[in-house]
């Protein structure tokens, strides 16, 4: 039985819910014949823990999974502790993305696990089990080091992507779900498939899959049998969920599985959800059927209000009519329809972010709720390698933790008091959207009489809605603002924020 | 030998096609479907029209084949 840790690094990243699906899935997996721990590190004070557990054990493995914006901590992490007797393994979106920059940044790393866990960690312990050789475990790098010094890497092949039906269930239960959940007004979010078909430039989504054998493969929907079966036993966890997340990168894609889907969990389970969508996936059939078994919300990416940036620049080639038609559609069926934006984008201009402000403001009144986030960039994504080409990303992003901290891009296209102001003044619309709906007032009064009041004095109003994170005092009552609003109505849509909720 | 490509309702246009054989296939932004580009020699990308048909995520490209 081998012996390991799986740290799953999560500080500060601000918008999402504390529940890793991946990693869920990967423990229930590895977990069923090795004894693995799992440690969620979500404040930095567990850096402490992490280092002595680390320290004080003999493991055969120690995994850290982290993105990109979490690298800073792991820095910590390894300055601060004696873990070089240990076999220390990166894993997760960055060292999937950035492999050679990963062993640079991160000497101390003996080897990275490339792309999705399961079957490579398994396999892993079953070598180590066995006194297998380890350097030959298919998925992963492993760095070696000649008796004159001479680094080599020995680069396994990378398993072909499984169906889904043939992993296990996911463990929730190795993260503190209970306190998660309820910190989240008890909607549970979960994750049925993966992958997603769309090749957006700032996503890793796409230059994820091609790291497989089998990249043809990469979206992948369970059967229905076990997508219930799978709801089921997480709620037998947590019998007080009220509402359910599905964290599908894009769940209304195959129309004849949302078919299937939505009237089987009509019959079996019965509580409201909300789930992502793409527009262009979006008529009044899919949203019938998603009305009648309990959609209450669907989550849109709309990136960015410009056209033309939009279609050729972030690749995502709809025209503005299909995104406001996509919101009319779901708003007439009676679900709400949330806008995910971003400012500061590579080539963006201020002309370009008002436009996505434009938007929002009067052609996507039905979008309910939203958010602007800054752009962050991701190593290997094309968006990325187009910063990096053009040097537009400024010095010292990578002691960015989230998307809403600061812009990431150099002030070429557009100073960065341009960029916050459009950050906020979206992010102010969809706060007082918000409000007005959960206090009851009617959309017209809302739409033509507070929302304008409100754009009026958007500086110090965004200072309360968006506060920058230096701002202690605004960062309190924003807290205190968010935990009222959650109360008004329930179930909510996940207004969430890490730090004022996870109070583990 | 694929003698002739279409693409039914529904694409979604995710650009999986494009991406794999862009000389065949090109997402038109105002029509809101992938379409299959005019006057091309399809003997030329057999293999990676195949692929793109096969990999699409909504089984929407569809290909009419004959024997030589």
């Amino acid at each position: 039985m081998a012996k390991g840790i799986i740290a799953y690094f999560d500080i500060d990243t601000g918008f999402y819910p504390g529940l890793h699906h991946g990693l869920a899935y990967l423990m229930g997996t590895a977990n069923t014949k090795n004894d693995i721990k799992f440690f969620h590190v979500f404040e930095e004070n567990h850096l402490l823990e992490l280092g002595d557990l680390i320290e004080n054990n003999i493991w055969d493995f120690v995994g850290i999974s982290f993105t990109t914006n979490q690298r800073k901590f792991i820095w910590d992490l390894f300055e601060n502790n004696k873990v070089n007797n240990q076999l220390l393994i990166g894993g997760g979106v960055h060292p999937t993305l950035d492999k050679e920059n990963t062993f640079k940044e991160l000497p101390e790393f003996d080897g990275i696990c490339v792309g999705e866990g399961e079957i490579p960690l398994l396999n892993l312990c079953n070598r180590i089990d066995n006194n297998q050789n380890i350097l030959e475990t298919p998925s992963f790098i492993f760095k070696k080091i000649d008796d004159s010094g001479k680094t080599s890497f020995k680069t396994n092949p990378v398993s072909k992507l499984m169906h889904i039906d043939d992993l296990n269930d996911p463990d929730y239960t190795v993260f503190d779900y209970k306190q998660i959940i309820s910190d989240n007004g008890n909607v549970f979010p979960m994750m049925l498939g993966r992958g997603c078909p769309y090749k957006c430039t700032y996503c890793a989504s796409s230059h994820l899959s091609k790291n497989y054998p089998n990249p043809q493969n990469w979206v992948r929907f369970p059967s229905i049998d076990r997508s219930i079966r799978i709801i089921k036993n997480n709620l037998e966890l947590y019998p007080d969920t009220r509402s359910i997340i599905f964290a599908d990168d894009t769940f209304t894609i195959k129309k004849n599985w949302v078919k299937e889907f939505c009237s089987i969990y009509k019959e079996e389970i019965n509580l409201p959800f909300e789930c992502n969508a793409r527009v262009e996936t979006i008529n009044d059939v899919i949203c019938e059927e998603l009305t009648n078994a309990g959609c209450t919300s669907l989550d849109f990416g709309v990136e960015s209000g410009d056209q033309w940036y939009r279609n050729n620049i972030i690749n995502r080639k709809h025209k503005n009519a299909v995104i406001t038609k996509a919101f009319k559609t779901v708003d007439a069926h009676g679900i709400k329809g949330f806008s995910y934006n971003i400012v500061g984008m590579p080539f963006e201009t201020p002309q370009m972010m008002k436009e996505t402000y434009k938007l929002n403001r009067y052609e996507l009144k039905s979008a309910r709720y939203g958010r602007a986030f800054y752009y962050y960039p991701y190593p290997g994504t094309g968006m990325h390698d187009l910063s990096i080409k053009y040097k537009l990303l400024r010095p010292g992003i990578e002691q960015l933790t989230g998307y809403l901290e600061s812009p990431t891009v150099i002030e070429k296209h557009s100073k960065h008091k341009e960029i916050r102001k459009w950050f906020k003044k979206i992010n102010l619309i969809f706060a007082v959207r918000l409000m007005c709906d959960r206090l009851y007032i009617p959309r017209i009064i809302c739409e033509y009489f507070i929302i304008p009041i409100t754009q009026l004095f958007w500086i110090p109003l965004a200072g309360i809605v968006e506060p920058d994170k230096s701002n202690k005092i605004m960062k309190k009552i924003n807290s205190k603002i968010k935990l009222m609003i959650k109360k008004l109505r329930d179930p909510g849509h996940a207004l969430y924020d890490s730090n004022d909720v996870r109070k583990i | 030998m694929i003698k002739k490509i279409w693409i039914n309702e529904n694409c979604i246009t995710c650009g999986n096609s494009e991406d794999l054989c862009p000389e065949v296939f090109e997402i038109d932004v105002e029509a809101g479907t992938t379409i299959v580009k005019e006057n091309i020699d399809l003997s030329m990308y057999q293999e990676k029209i195949e692929l793109a048909a096969a990999s699409c995520p909504v089984n929407n490209i569809k290909l009419e084949k004959v024997t030589k």
